[in-house]
């Protein structure tokens, strides 16, 4: 391994200075991140001391550092968790390189020895990614292969997907091509209708070691998509098959899966529209079977509604049901242009949108089977029949305006519905259609108002209201992060370096007395250039994650929490 | 272990410490065509490469600051904006049509897998690189605070004029 | 270019077709086999730490899995379970899940060894420190594996229950196999079966749930105390003697006694047996 090493650096440094007309020794460069939390005892949020940690400062934190040299790249990634924060998934313990990979592109071949992050279409059948601050990495080591030309591009693929510090025992292969109808076919190329399809293979081994089921050790899926574009029109359909595919998300049920997704979006200069839709069923797709929460995921179905990231809207937030869902989705934007007579002096933005997602409509095999019932075909479906039981529904409204020279102003209200059963038990479409719902409403609003004081000097305000409806829901647990609650923020920016901010969450509408807490929190970040330091001290309220049916609770912390990232 | 240890100090002491040139890396136009990223040019004049997404609330104050003076600077110093969405399938659909209603004039691609943003190391989003006339990355600050859109066109004058950036 | 491209094509999708596609058809239960005869070898036992909580409401169906595992054809005494009580879904609440059923034991394990989400379990503690948590849908895969091992010592339990001061005292003999090397600790541990009270189910709040194999206490800490120092040659015989203090609140009749043997470098478990106290 030294010797290698060694060898490639002899290569580089020479072949770096063999080139008379330039010196091109190639570029390194990288980007890093820290992120700790010195945890602070509260006993109000936490009598038991259950959620303070024995190590009482938690840090994780990763550096990437990337080789470039013409057509070629090198990079690796050391991560390291001594020990994982609270709230990120607890397997990242340790530390270690997580990512090494060569590239070599040229004329259009690029290949990959080494990590790959990949995508074919939307995701829906493959897609390997990473969300840093989600803890969310299912990055491919083994090969890959991409070509490109004339508007062609087919790309193959094989490895084995990361898991914490390890691999998955399964190995993933697939294919895919994607043609671009416009630049393959010279008559097509003045055209003003421009289409791509495209068309996937991916299949996983994983060995049978159950002394119960008789499992499949190859699991195949395909899948098509074509996107066709015109002026201010799209559409984007695609279509994946899997077939069978028995693992702990689904129960050990034989049925084949089958994903549909669908979007239409126009667009102008006045008003943009947009519906979105998917049909889920029975579109788990791991690396191991009996993965849970969010390992070794193979594919990446996005949930079907608006991603909010005010901080009070963002406290129940819908998660795609990989098992099974019927989704919809419709947004309408208009803008009312400036020096109009609802436009105003500055013009306007509203907008609209609209998200349901339910269960697929299921019914009984047979007369001895239950839906879903484990070693079986689980259930039979109608495409067009709507599910039984309703999972979410958000609708929100809002609009943006430039009020005059020093303010500007966001108001957006939103009506949502939450299925507490679903997500944050983690209940099976067969149990919840036998019981009543158990469906949180909330109302919500949220106003952001920004004041100029003087050139580089501004200041942010928001106002946040979440009132609950029926949180009497059979909470188990998580009393702490129930109830209506009420957030203001301040936040004092002076360009190009600094932020201060005040926040304080006030949970006045606990059913339960001693839970009616305030959680105040105090931000000041410094950033200059590339470099971000970023120091917060304060409560964060709890919250409970549910994937697959196993849920992780994350509680209520009060710390100082602190954050630097940078890049080089 | 020595000579390992040697070895490579002297190889990073003969590269260039430095993130120069812009990685190639394919990149989707909101019309769903595939463009790479080396065919970012503006015959010599900066250019600014901004990533957001449509949820970043601080990527969006910062491309809506920017739209307000973007004809301005196009005028003085010949600057093209290109903003770079990280949006997955989840919201890369909504992309061109925001950016349609928003009246922006910028060019919008979608790097929907983030290849590009993992190859340029970026952490957070929003963050912002300048290039200069031959294609060099020169600058690029993270975050957005209101206002900072005055010192990108202190660096950006800087860049026109052919000058170094500190 | 067209043709080339055509016949590429075309044998990547009979490549993936034939590699693709394992269509189970019925029966997809796979209940024939078992493990090999054994005679009077003396086989080596699976250890399933089932962790959970009263307010977890899928552990149930980790319960049930052990069921299912201690049912199947053969395995019937070679499976040892225990239920740990531990984390935030096992902290008592408003009634009717006022029951307290933690352990400083429990704690101790939650402590070291972070399970991530409920419910989820170790069988023999293998994989540690990558992995050692499994889902409780894999607990029948692990627990195969070893099915058809042989033990390199056997540990056998006998146990006295002093009905005055509410002591009973363990005493525990192995005999060693095949030689083994390294450090390992024995563990005694006190389970209680048989307890009715409320958990939360998928399908709701069931009152009379019957909680079993109920982890209570352990004789030492729950790391034990050293059992093999450095290493135990074939033939060697091993004792072990330990008390554990039946509380008022527990049924002694409901109680049952187990004892493994674990690495102490890998936390391996090599052994573990259990016997009724009554």
């Amino acid at each position: 391994m030294k010797k290698i090493i060694l060898g490639l650096i002899a290569l580089f440094s020479f072949t770096g200075w063999s080139q008379t007309q330039t010196i091109n020794t190639g570029e390194l460069h990288g980007n890093f991140q820290f992120d700790g939390q010195l945890y602070v005892r509260d006993s109000i949020l936490d009598p038991n001391k259950e959620a303070y940690p024995d190590e009482k400062f938690l840090g994780q934190g990763f550096m990437n550092l990337i080789y470039t040299r013409g057509g070629f790249t090198a990079g690796v990634r050391y991560e390291n968790y001594q020990n994982v924060m609270i709230g990120f998934p607890q397997g990242y313990r340790g530390e270690g390189i997580t990512y090494r990979f060569l590239q070599y592109n040229t004329h259009g071949l690029d290949v990959t020895a080494g990590n790959f992050y990949e995508q074919f279409g939307s995701g829906m059948i493959l897609r390997a990614y990473e969300e840093r601050g989600l803890g969310y990495d299912n990055v491919f080591d083994g090969a890959r292969v991409k070509y490109s030309k004339n508007g062609v591009t087919v790309k193959g693929m094989i490895g084995r997907q990361r898991k914490y510090f390890d691999k998955s025992s399964g190995i993933v292969r697939g294919v895919d091509a994607e043609v671009n109808l416009n630049e393959l076919f010279s008559g097509m190329s003045e055209n003003k209708t421009l289409i791509t399809v495209g068309g996937s293979f991916v299949s996983k081994y994983e060995p049978d070691n159950s002394p119960i089921y008789n499992l499949p050790k190859n699991v195949g899926s395909w899948g098509g998509r074509v996107n066709v574009q015109r002026g201010g029109l799209g559409i984007y359909a695609e279509y994946v098959y899997k077939i069978n595919d028995p693992s702990s998300d689904n129960n050990f049920i034989y049925r084949p899966g089958e994903g549909l997704t669908f979007a239409i979006n126009y667009a102008n200069k006045d008003f943009g529209f947009m519906v979105s839709g998917k049909r889920i069923d029975n579109m788990s797709y791991r690396s191991e079977r009996n993965a849970q929460q969010i390992e070794t995921l193979i594919n990446y179905i996005p949930a079907g509604t608006r991603y909010h990231t005010y901080t009070l809207p963002a406290l129940y937030p819908y998660a795609t049901q990989i098992n099974g869902e019927q989704n919809l989705q419709v947004e309408f934007t208009y803008n009312l242009h400036k020096k109009t007579v609802l436009g105003g002096k500055y013009g306007t933005q509203l907008f609209a949108n609209f998200a349901y997602a339910g269960s697929i409509y299921k019914s009984k095999i047979d007369e001895d089977t239950d839906i879903g019932q484990t070693g079986t075909d689980g259930y039979d479906t109608e495409w067009f029949k709507l599910g039984q039981v309703k999972y979410y529904q958000d609708f929100n409204v809002g609009f943006k305006r430039k009020l005059n020279k020093k303010w500007k102003m966001t108001f957006t209200y939103l009506n949502v519905q939450y299925n507490f059963d679903l997500l944050n038990k983690g209940l099976r479409d067969e149990v919840m259609i036998k019981k009543t719902p158990s469906i949180i409403y909330l109302n919500e609003f949220v106003l952001e108002m920004q004041y100029k004081i003087k050139p580089k000097h501004y200041l942010r305000f928001e106002v946040q209201g979440l009132f609950s409806e029926q949180d009497s829901v059979g909470r188990a647990f998580d009393e702490l992060g129930a109830g209506s609650m009420v957030l203001g923020l301040i936040e004092y920016s002076i360009s190009p370096h600094w932020f201060f901010s005040v926040q304080n969450i006030y949970n006045f509408g606990n059913p339960n007395e001693n839970f009616r807490l305030n959680y105040p929190f105090v931000n000041v970040a410094y950033s200059d250039g590339p470099t971000r330091i970023q120091l917060g001290y304060g409560r964060q309220p709890s919250g409970i994650f549910c994937v697959g049916g196993v849920c992780r609770f994350v509680p209520a912390s009060n710390g100082l929490q602190m954050s630097i990232t940078s890049n080089f | 272990m020595k000579k390992l240890i040697l070895a490579i100090t002297i190889l990073f002491s003969t590269l260039s410490f430095a993130q120069n040139s812009l990685p190639k890396i394919n990149v989707t136009s909101v019309d769903g065509q595939t463009v790479n990223t080396s065919s970012f040019t503006n015959d010599g004049n900066p250019i600014v490469i901004s990533f957001w997404a449509t949820w970043c609330k601080p990527c969006m104050r910062e491309l809506d600051a920017m739209a307000e003076v973007y004809e301005d600077w196009q005028e003085d110093l010949g600057v093209k904006i290109i903003a770079v969405s990280i949006d997955d399938s989840r919201n890369s659909g909504k992309v061109g049509p925001l950016a349609k209603t928003k009246g922006w004039e910028y060019d919008v691609f979608i790097d929907q897998n983030q290849d590009f943003k993992r190859a340029l190391g970026v952490n957070n989003i929003p963050h912002t690189f300048v290039l200069d006339g031959n294609g060099n990355i020169v600058w690029q600050h993270t975050g957005y605070a209101l206002g900072d859109e005055d010192e990108l066109y202190e660096v950006l004058e800087k860049v026109a004029a052919g000058e170094a950036v500190n | 270019m067209k043709v080339f491209f055509e016949r590429v094509s075309i044998l990547v999708v009979i490549f993936f077709t034939a590699i693709s596609c394992d269509y189970v058809s019925e029966p997809f239960q796979d209940n024939g086999g078992g493990p090999i005869d054994t005679n009077d070898v003396v086989m080596r036992n699976i250890l399933i730490e089932d962790y959970t909580g009263q307010r977890c409401n899928n552990c149930p169906k980790a319960t049930d899995a052990i069921k299912v595992i201690k049912g199947l054809n053969g395995y019937e005494g070679r499976v040892v379970s225990i239920a740990i009580h531990t984390g935030f879904f096992s902290v008592p609440g408003a009634s009717p899940f006022d029951a307290d059923f933690r352990t400083t034991e429990g704690n101790t394990l939650e402590s070291f060894f972070n399970p991530s989400g409920y419910p989820t379990g170790m069988v023999n503690r293998i994989d540690y420190p990558t992995d050692p948590f499994k889902s409780y849908t894999s607990w029948a895969d692990e627990t195969s594996a070893f099915i058809d091992i042989e033990a390199d010592l056997s540990v056998d339990i006998s146990a006295n229950f002093d009905s005055g001061n509410r002591q009973v005292s363990i005493s525990v003999d192995s005999e060693v196999f095949n030689e083994i090397v390294g450090d390992f600790n024995i563990v005694l541990l006190l389970a209680e079966d048989s307890i009715v009270s409320p958990q939360v189910t998928p399908t709701g709040n069931v009152l009379d749930y019957v909680h079993n194999y109920v982890l209570r206490k352990s004789s030492n800490s729950i790391w034990g105390e050293s059992y093999i120092n450095g290493s135990a040659a074939e033939g060697t015989k091993l004792n072990y003697t330990g008390t554990i203090t039946i509380k008022n609140e527990w049924r002694e009749d409901h109680c049952r006694i187990i004892a493994f043997v674990y690495s102490t470098s890998n936390q391996e478990i090599i052994q573990v047996n259990e016997i009724k106290l009554f």
